[in-house]
């Protein structure tokens, strides 16, 4: 039954994954970038929930947190990510400069709210458990699966069935082709990381009563969010699930049968050892998103 | 319609392109004629901005487009069709036809009659409509690829070999389809290793040799100079 229970905690903890490794894989795709700054607004959307949720209210605060943040990554993206992808210099000096930005983040974020690790409250009405079986499961946690669940079905028919979507594909296919056939990709490459840092607030907002909220968050869960990323290939969206859903189920049982450390260890381990068979992980195609 | 007035361009430190001149006026069809790896390709690629041009001017339609990035050159009325058609191959069709119309035309509701001129010149394509782009013949996806040249309702169709690898009947099939969209009143610059080819669609052509324009005359006189297109291009007299 203790089975059962880990389970499902893997299962919610592989839904925050989820929701933050598939923003990862899409900008990688578009722009062959690696976005350390990605966690920045997942741990800004944690804090924000702190400050705004008794205030607001939670469907106002993930909304403003949404909007916040996705501002916050258009602003990154046009003027820092945009002029070096431009002058043709993305990787490395992308991977230094997001960085830098992660860091100074991190800081002010000591500043601003204290360097001691807080839980947000659990919203109203999402409080208790439900009761499955004979397991007692605290409702929040349910609701951030559904919600993660809803995400990705949302953006799976976005990608394959909306115009903004295939153009999405074409500039991971080819992005010059692409642009040679008129897609104005500098655009629409700014608008999917606003969208995507405006999606690691929300994922920031729901992980705080269930992770702790703490000013150097954002790189603690960017190590794992990379063996999400590169154990379901690069550019897959299947491969976040499932590997979102693995990676998960790992820690979880890590971290109740083992040490608080194991799942972190246990995690690399399956990496390495689906990385070995399948070097472009689980789902990898190169160039495409799916 | 569209100038080249001493185009010089490549790739990283190598310049492939020197002091590059040429013109296509409206309505004409002109061929960009040479061997492989004389600068046929990076010509059209400076055209559309891809590999932007380091020295010398591009015009089309009385815009100097030198310095413009592609999907602007594409907007203003450029449909390309790039060496090797290079589909969206994981997409359908449809959707590799759909993404110029929707990137070009303002006018959503002229989706139906911009299909409709591609599939009447290439009838092949309407019945492969869900199809994945990958999964066509290599006949197929270069009619595909002048489909996607032609969705955009541009008036300058800039055409990278188009019939590179094909069967004798398929190429033919595409030649006559360049002739009918001459005869409809498109503007075509082809780049062609096939001479007979671009005979067969153009009025005039240019020969590219190391990256330079050697020769120009009209289809008519080059085909008559059996030693130019014996020493230049390796067409048996």
């Amino acid at each position: 039954m203790t089975a059962v229970l880990q389970v499902l905690n893997g299962l919610t903890i592989g839904a925050i994954y989820i929701l933050l490794a598939s923003e990862l894989t899409i900008v990688f795709g578009l722009q062959g970038i690696v976005n350390i700054a990605h966690g920045v607004f997942y741990m800004l959307g944690a804090y924000l929930a702190i400050t705004l949720y008794p205030r607001i209210g939670f469907a106002l605060t993930i909304v403003a947190v949404f909007v916040v943040t996705a501002l916050l990554g258009l602003g990154l993206e046009v003027t820092g990510v945009r002029p070096l992808v431009r002058w043709r210099r993305p990787g490395t000096q992308v991977l230094v400069l997001t960085l830098g930005v992660a860091i100074i983040a991190s800081e002010l974020t000591k500043l601003a709210w204290g360097p001691v690790p807080q839980l947000s409250d659990v919203p109203a009405g999402l409080t208790g458990v439900v009761s499955l079986g004979p397991i007692l499961y605290p409702k929040y946690w349910l609701f951030v699966m559904a919600f993660t669940a809803i995400f990705m079905a949302a953006l799976a028919v976005a990608f394959h069935r909306t115009t903004l979507g295939i153009l999405v594909q074409s500039i991971a296919l080819n992005s010059e082709i692409s642009q040679a056939m008129g897609t104005n990709a500098p655009r629409i490459n700014s608008m999917v990381f606003a969208l995507g840092s405006g999606v690691a607030g929300i994922a920031g907002v729901l992980a705080g009563p269930i992770l702790s909220v703490y000013p150097t968050m954002c790189f603690d869960l960017l190590i794992i969010l990379f063996v999400v990323v590169i154990l379901g290939g690069l550019g897959s969206l299947l491969g976040i699930v499932v590997s979102g859903i693995l990676i998960g189920l790992v820690n979880a049982f890590g971290v109740a049968y083992l040490t608080g450390t194991a799942g972190n260890i246990l995690a690399f381990a399956v990496m390495i050892a689906v990385l070995v068979f399948r070097p472009l992980g689980l789902f990898g195609r190169a160039g495409i998103l799916k | 319609m569209l100038e080249l007035h001493g185009v010089t361009a490549g790739y990283g430190d190598t310049t492939v392109l020197w002091d590059v001149s040429l013109r296509v006026g409206r309505g004409e069809a002109v061929a960009l004629l040479g061997r492989n790896g004389m600068g046929k390709t990076t010509t059209l690629r400076a055209i559309m901005g891809l590999n932007p041009a380091r020295g010398g001017r591009i015009v089309f339609k009385d815009t100097d487009v030198t310095r413009l990035p592609p999907f602007e050159i594409a907007r203003l009325g450029i449909g390309y069709a790039p060496e090797g058609a290079q589909l969206f191959a994981p997409l359908t069709v449809l959707q590799n036809l759909r993404i110029p119309f929707v990137n070009k035309q303002r006018d959503r509701a002229r989706w139906p009659e911009q299909l409709e001129r591609v599939f009447q010149l290439f009838p092949r394509l309407a019945e492969r409509q869900s199809q994945l782009a990958g999964s066509l013949s290599g006949g197929e996806q270069q009619m595909l690829g002048i489909g996607r040249a032609l969705v955009g309702g541009d008036e300058l169709l800039v055409l990278d070999e188009p019939t590179e690898g094909l069967a004798p009947t398929v190429v033919t099939a595409i030649v006559d389809a360049l002739r009918t969209l001459k005869n409809q009143g498109y503007t075509v610059l082809l780049v062609e290793q096939n001479v007979q080819t671009a005979f067969a669609v153009a009025e005039r052509a240019y020969v590219l040799e190391k990256g330079r324009v050697t020769h120009a005359s009209s289809t008519t006189d080059l085909r008559q100079d059996h030693e130019l297109l014996a020493r230049r291009l390796g067409v048996g007299a």
